[in-house]
Order: structure tokens, then sequence, then C-alpha cells
């Protein structure tokens, strides 16, 4: 299993769709935006499955709420105490520790600025646009040690 | 079975709840200010810990309790952590995570960040102790709930 977590879920939903494939490097941020279900993205929702690797992993993405390193003890911790082989998953951290244009995102959902959130998203998405490549590429190398 | 307390910090509520689970404070009466102080691993957890699960013990039944600091992510977290332990294959009857942060009221919450992150462990302390010994009866409570949640599921 393959985890990308960011501060909001925003950008690790992004980097899940490009590694799961379903999105493709042109493709039109607002079928990002459509694909990423921006909606649901803030809700507390656990794992979002993005979809399969070519190997049928699956792809997930994780908004943490919380610093990365916080997140990422608590995920291998457990796995630890429930004997889950640190081979089955990997966790990659993608997109700020802090994200404060997620929030800012967030508050305006919440006074019900829609729109206007919705075009500072399609924003953000650009902007993390190459980051979250980086981070695929480099998960992509690393699942490799993964078992299936 | 584990059962799995958490709360922002690892020091104060998730670990007053897991003494209470384990006997180590009392489940019939308020505990003194003095025993909530002098209880295992209380504000103890430094910044590097949090989010390490830590074995408190295990209580007369044989389930192992844990507590574990999620920082803010509570909400988000603790989700993500059930689903990617089910998808991993464990059998969702044999955890519990219990969320002990609820019943931190505003001394606890003021104690324990002057105490963990400011390091001003004379008045943090006392204060996050104050804190528990305020709110007692809740943590008690929700001991409670999670012991016959056990029961439920383990008769």
């Amino acid at each position: 299993m393959i985890i990308y977590h960011s501060r909001e879920a925003l950008t690790a939903r992004l980097a899940a769709l490009i590694h799961a494939g379903r999105i493709s490097d042109r493709a039109e941020p607002n079928v990002v935006w459509k694909e990423a279900e921006v909606e649901d993205a803030y809700r507390t929702v656990g794992l979002w499955q993005a979809g399969l690797d070519l190997r049928g992993r699956p792809v997930c993405a994780v908004g943490r709420s919380s610093r990365p390193d916080v997140a990422e003890r608590a995920f291998c911790g457990l796995a630890r105490v429930f004997g889950i082989s640190p081979d089955r998953f990997l966790l990659v951290d993608v997109g700020p520790d802090e994200a404060w244009g997620d929030l800012l995102l967030l508050g305006l959902r919440q006074f019900g600025l829609i729109d206007l959130a919705h075009s500072l998203e399609i924003r953000l998405l650009r902007r993390r646009w190459r980051e979250c490549q980086a981070a695929v590429a480099f998960a992509q190398e690393k699942a490799e040690a993964l078992r299936p | 079975m584990r059962i799995i307390y958490h709360c922002y910090g690892q020091a104060h509520s998730s670990v007053t709840a897991a003494n209470i689970h384990l006997g180590h404070l009392p489940r019939h009466r308020r505990a003194s200010i003095a025993e909530i102080r002098h209880q295992p691993c209380f504000d103890r957890t430094q910044p590097h810990e949090l989010g390490i699960p830590r074995l408190m013990g295990v209580d007369e039944a044989g389930h192992e309790v844990y507590v574990i600091g999620l920082a803010g992510g509570k909400r988000a977290l603790e989700p993500a952590l059930r689903e990617f332990l089910e998808r991993s294959g464990i059998d969702p009857a044999a955890f519990l995570f219990a969320n002990a942060l609820q019943h931190a009221g505003v001394p606890l919450r003021i104690g324990g960040y002057t105490s963990r992150r400011l390091g001003v462990v004379w008045l943090g302390r006392p204060l996050s102790a104050l804190g528990v010994y305020l709110k007692y009866p809740a943590f008690v409570d929700l001991v409670h709930r999670v012991r016959r949640e056990v029961q439920h599921r383990c008769p």
C-alpha cells in the first residue's frame, strides 16, 4: 500500500491520482479538481483510495492535519505493534508541513465562498503539480521494494 | 485486544485514562492531585516521542493498553489509522481507539502547553494535574465506556 499524506488532503490526493495513472501530466486543472473529489477532501474520511499502481498495490491519500513526523511515527508505530511488516506499506510526505493556503481554502468553504475557493484550489493544484510529480517519482522508485 | 487511548501530546489525557483503566488510579472515587501527579508517565512525553504508541500495561482481562499522541490530527488521523490497520488485514475487533482529549478542559490544555511545549514544568505540571483533577469523573466515565465496549466485543 502506498500512502501519500499532506497537511490537508488535496495535495496528497493529487499525488495519488498521478501515481495511480488516473490523470495525465497535461490534464486540465478542472478535471483534476473533479477527480480529486475536492468537496469531500476536507472532511474526515480516513484513507482515500485513488486507485491501484501498475503492480496492483492500492494508492491512497490522507490529510493528516498534523505534523508529518507525528503522522509517520503513528503509522509506523502502530504497524510495529500489530506486526505489519514495513515492506507492506510506503508513506510519502507531499506538500508543505504547514499548509496555510489549504487552511485558507478550508476557511473560505466554511464561509460558503465556494466559487472563490474553487478557483484558488485550481491555482493551488497547478502550483503543487511539480512537487507532486517529484513525490510520485520518489515513491515509484521506493515502491519497487514493497511486497505486492 | 489492544486499546489505544489517544490525545494531543500523549502526556496527560490519554495517560490518565490508561492509568485509570489499568487500576493505577482509582475508578470509584476522585484521585487526589498528588495521586494524579505521581501516576506513571504523567507529563513525561518528549516532543520526539509524539506519535509513537506507548504500551502502558495489560489489564486484568489480558488486553494491552496503549497511549498515543496525534497532535492536531486526531480527527483526520484516527480514521486513517483505523482504516490502515483494517486494510493491512487486522481484524477490526482486535483494536479500539478511544479519544481522551475530549475531556481535557482549559486548565489541562494550558498546563500541558506550558509544561511540554514551553518547558516551564514547575508551572505546567501542577496546572495539568489540577486540570485532570477537575475533569476526573469524565475520564472515569470514558474508561467505563471503553471497558463496556471491550466486554461487549470480547465477552
